[in-house]
């Protein structure tokens, strides 16, 4: 699954551990899904869109990385 | 979308001050995982201890506390790990997964292979303790590859 987190997080300055505590997991499991190698739960998905203000599909899309 | 009871085990949101920073909320989190930790290894050392001093003879206990003895640290493990399983992140859940399937595989495997082996002479009687330090072995060496990986990663 291919994600935007990286480029989202650097348009608002956040680092990985910003990312973390703001969506209650560890810096690990953000840098994990940022590059490709753990796709997150749907309930943790929903989460990181919420955190960006954007909706599931802007953040995540399907594609494989 | 609030997170619903059942998805507890997928990395549960839990109630964090909104008005803190995301760093100073990892912080938090991360000293309240420690605590976690903490509370879950050292309720298996002390039981370990005890099942150990039981096992030797150097606790003197009727049957009937021994049993509930074991009874109680069966449930203890059960809660501890589930209670450590519900305050950490779905990586982490991921993570003890697949190292404790490795440690299940190899359980089997030496178990196995052992048991087969000394059935045809070729090595002595299955001693559990071996086995079981080598699963202990194996599983903490799978936990600390996917840690690392994560690290270098």
């Amino acid at each position: 699954m291919n994600n935007r987190l990286r480029l989202l997080r650097a348009e608002r300055g956040w680092s990985q551990a910003e990312l973390a505590g703001r969506i209650d997991v560890s810096r690990q499991a953000v840098n994990a899904i940022e590059t490709g190698k753990h796709d997150p739960s749907l309930s943790l998905a929903f989460r990181i869109a919420r955190e960006f203000r954007l909706p599931i599909e802007q953040v995540f899309d399907g594609g494989e990385a | 979308m609030l997170p619903r009871k059942e998805d507890k085990m997928n990395s549960p949101e839990t109630n964090t001050n909104p008005s803190l920073s995301g760093e100073d909320r990892l912080r938090r989190r991360r000293r309240r995982i420690l605590a976690v930790w903490i509370v879950t290894i050292g309720a298996g050392f002390l039981g370990g201890i005890a099942l150990g001093l039981a096992a030797g003879g150097a606790l003197s206990l009727s049957p009937l506390f021994f049993w509930a003895g074991l009874a109680l640290l069966a449930v203890g493990a059960v809660a501890s790990s589930l209670w450590f399983m519900r305050r950490v992140d779905e990586v982490e859940v991921f993570d003890n997964l697949w190292a404790s399937f490795a440690g299940l595989l190899a359980h089997m495997l030496i178990s196995a292979g052992w048991v087969a082996a000394a059935a045809r002479g070729l090595a002595p009687a299955p001693d559990v303790l071996s086995v079981l330090l080598a699963t202990l072995v194996i599983t903490v060496i799978a936990y600390a590859g996917l840690k690392l990986r994560r690290r270098l990663g």
